[in-house]
């Protein structure tokens, strides 16, 4: 099977002379179709830079990044734009709902994006909320939802446009122990329900067994 | 029985909204306009256009949305406050126009209403009397109407109300993010329609005044009428002294095409009330045919019935200058080392920095030596079906003349005003766009500050630069929208203000000065979004991950 994802040889360092940081230094990795994986590392490791990089979010020192076997290196950041807003969902550490939007209009943001079409946006993003028990908060405002709610909202809203791969950068570092079962759950059924991979950055160990795959960071280098 | 039913409801409908409405939503239109929206002008040809243009089509939707409710409801529209005079729809229409919004009749009609306010020049009518409408219309449908469909046609018709909005034909499947961030955001959003407002009033109100005083400058030309002015060569504004030999009336009335013409003695001097010296213009007009005198006269003397009664020792003159020199009627003035009577008050006859005093051109004959073998200015009226264009050529035939039609004489007369008026207009005008320029910039800049990190997750969602720049720009056009409302609300009130109160001072404001003010605001949206557009294209989407 063709990976999703990949990165060679990623190296992205930051700040110069003294100042000098290799945050991810030569790494290289493949995500599968189908699969969790798992980038587990400390604080400070380089996650959320590879993370960032595999997402075409962060333009890599040297090295490549391909999605879908194309090389990203080329593109600018319109075509970069695009495809993020066709193939790539985000999920963050703080949730990152837009504060004046309803849950449903969250959920369905990328579908305002000039040239998305994703078909009616409110039923679609009704149903994904009901699918995971949100049904009685579609028109609530981020500042009425609790925090395992809102990273509930996050994670469909990354899902909404139907990516091919998630990153999720800590998603339970700000949850209970509930709620970070349930987000855990809810990444776990979408890869084996919905032809999605997942790559979740932590460092929490506990979570090592949600993952088809576990991938160590430390001082930017993967370790065995 | 159905048919009589019918026929009642026909009657009803046509009575209500083809006569009373319409009459009394004229009526309280034109109310307005003489009252509170006195300083409005409303007869833009534009407008004409955009009126007629929403009276049909208004028409049109009302039509088509009527038509299908026969056809396809199978019933009919009378159905007031839901007692069913004609038999009511017996099938839920959601097609046409009724797929667009959920009462294309009502927002047909209000379309229509708006644009007959707008051919017939009311803004009475089309801006407060047609919103009022629209505002009872809302009201009605939500508390009589819609709860009576949704009895006669159940969960349908509440699976209709949930798919199709309203009255406006907005999607319901859209983000309204820009209004969500306004509104989110309210504080922010109130400092922006009060400085956009502020800019709006800034704007159309210098422009109002530059008007106002453009129009008070040529008053005697734009009033008196005269088709030709003829003066001495190398004058050509009525700024400028001139003097023409008297034999020039009967020459121009010789030319074909011509008419009537007239001479006039137009000259600046002081004029003395009780002491005090005040800057005058006094125009001596032919007192017999009236030619070249007031057009519009105030209170007068007993004697006085019309400007051909006036006799050696009287004046007539300004009204607003008696009202500032406390004069009465019969008090006396001097000018020209003579004493006169006022006998009348004349109305519309102030410029910027003078008054206009009218006096018997036989008495300056005999009082001012020099003037008995000329006149200042000629005015000359055509004769119907004349070219203008022959006569003015065969006036100046004459070498000594100079011959301008009316309206090239005001376009002059008023060239003068741009030196000293230009720069207040200007100064006005940059000033409200700054104020207005700078309170979206930094409303924007602040609140994009605020929210890096939401702005930074949708660029790491794909959103690009554009889509943000067209999201602050909606922002700010909305605030704009109800800005502009707000200023040009402030602009009549103040307008209406200057015109009472202030003597010596007129503002219009009229429909190009409201088009140029929008156009301002516009401009100033499109710079002012700028900024914080770019702050958003270089904002790094690693904004996203920052806890
Ligand atoms: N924008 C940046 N500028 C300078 N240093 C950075 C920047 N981003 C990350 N770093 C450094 O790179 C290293 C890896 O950071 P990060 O990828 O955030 O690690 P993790 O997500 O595993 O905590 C850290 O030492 C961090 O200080
Ligand atoms: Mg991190």
């Amino acid at each position: 099977m063709r990976p999703v994802v990949e990165g060679h040889n990623l190296v992205r360092v930051f700040g110069r002379g003294d100042k000098r940081v290799a945050a991810v230094d030569d790494v290289s990795v493949h995500v599968d179709g189908d699969e969790l994986v798992i980038l587990m590392g400390p604080s400070g490791s380089g996650k959320t830079t590879l993370l960032a990089m595999l997402g075409c979010l962060l333009r890599p020192s040297s090295g490549h990044v391909r999605v879908l076997g194309k090389d990203v290196g080329s593109l600018s950041s319109r075509p970069l734009s695009r495809l993020r807003s066709e193939s790539i969902g985000f999920v963050f550490q703080g949730f990152n709902l837009l504060s004046a939007l309803s849950a449903w209009e969250n959920v369905a943001v990328v579908g305002s994006f000039p040239g998305v079409r994703l078909g009616p946006l409110r039923s679609r993003a009704v149903e994904l909320l009901e699918e995971i028990g949100l049904g009685h908060r579609v028109e609530h405002y981020p500042a009425e939802l609790s925090a395992g709610e809102k990273q509930r909202v996050a994670f469909v809203r990354a899902l909404f446009h139907r990516p091919g791969i998630l990153f999720a950068d800590e998603p339970t570092a700000n949850l209970d122990t509930d709620n970070r079962r349930i987000i855990l759950n809810l990444l776990r059924q979408a890869v084996d329900e919905r032809n999605l991979s997942v790559v979740l950055a932590t460092h929490d160990e506990r979570i090592e067994r949600f993952g088809d795959r576990v991938l160590r960071i430390e001082d930017g280098r993967l370790v065995a | 029985m159905r048919v009589l039913r019918i026929a009642l409801g026909a009657c009803i409908d046509l009575a209500l909204f083809g006569l009373v409405v319409p009459w009394a939503a004229i009526k309280a239109g034109r109310l307005l306009d003489g009252t509170l929206l006195s300083g409005l002008r409303f007869d833009h040809p534009a407008l004409d256009a955009c009126g007629f243009a929403l009276t049909a089509s208004g028409g049109a939707w009302l039509a088509a949305s009527w038509f299908l409710l026969v056809r396809q409801g199978r019933g009919h529209a009378t159905e007031l406050f839901c007692v069913e005079v004609a038999p009511v729809t017996e099938q839920l229409v959601a097609r046409g126009p009724f797929a667009v919004h959920r009462h294309p009749m009502c927002v047909g009609y209000l379309v229509l209403l708006l644009g007959i306010g707008l051919v017939i020049g009311s803004p009475g009518t089309a801006l407060m009397v047609v919103p009022a409408l629209l505002l009872l219309t809302y009201v009605y449908l939500r508390v009589f109407e819609e709860p009576c469909l949704e009895k006669r046609f159940g969960a349908a018709y509440r699976h209709y109300a949930e798919r199709v909005p309203m009255l406006l034909p907005l999607r319901r499947d859209r983000i309204p993010m820009a209004r969500r961030n306004l509104l989110g955001d309210p504080v922010r959003f109130v400092v922006n329609i009060v400085g956009l407002s502020l800019a709006v009033l800034l704007i159309s109100f210098q422009i109002s005044i530059y008007k106002g005083t453009r129009s008070q400058i040529t008053t005697y030309i734009d009033h008196t009428a005269a088709d030709v002015w003829i003066m001495q060569k190398g004058v050509d504004d009525f700024i400028a002294t001139s003097s023409v030999p008297r034999e020039t009336v009967r020459e121009v009335e010789r030319i074909q095409g011509v008419g009537k013409a007239s001479g006039i003695h137009a000259v600046y001097t002081l004029l003395e009330i009780n002491k005090e010296k005040s800057r005058v213009y006094v125009v001596a007009y032919d007192a017999r045919s009236g030619r070249g005198g007031p057009w519009k006269l105030g209170d007068t003397l007993p004697r006085i019935h019309g400007i051909h009664d006036l006799e050696a020792d009287q004046v007539l003159l300004d009204r607003n200058l008696a009202g500032r020199h406390h004069l009465e009627l019969g008090d006396r003035v001097s000018f020209f080392g003579r004493s006169f009577t006022v006998a009348g008050f004349t109305l519309e006859t102030m410029s910027i920095g003078s008054q206009y005093v009218f006096l018997n051109r036989e008495v300056m004959d005999r009082i001012v030596p020099g003037s008995r073998h000329s006149f200042t200015h000629v005015l000359a009226w055509i004769e119907k079906g004349a070219d203008m264009g022959t006569v003015v050529r065969r006036i100046e035939e004459n070498r000594a003349l100079n011959a301008l039609t009316r309206s090239e004489f005001a376009a002059n007369t008023r060239g003068f005003l741009g030196v000293f008026m230009l720069p207040l207009l200007a100064g006005g005008v940059i000033m409200g766009f700054l104020v207005g320029s700078v309170t979206i910039g930094i409303t924007l800049y602040t609140s994009i500050l605020e929210r890096f990190k939401e702005y930074g997750t949708l660029k790491a969602m794909g959103a690009t630069g554009l889509y943000l720049y067209g999201l602050l720009l909606r922002q700010s056009l909305i605030s704009l929208l109800i800005g502009a409302f707000a200023g040009f609300a402030l602009s009549l009130l103040a307008n209406h203000f200057i015109n009472l109160r202030v003597p010596g001072m007129t503002a219009e404001l009229d429909a190009g000065t409201a088009a140029q003010t929008v156009i301002a605001g516009l401009a100033m949206v499109v710079l002012s979004t700028g900024l914080p557009t770019w702050r958003l294209i270089r904002l790094d989407p690693m904004e996203a991950f920052r806890t």
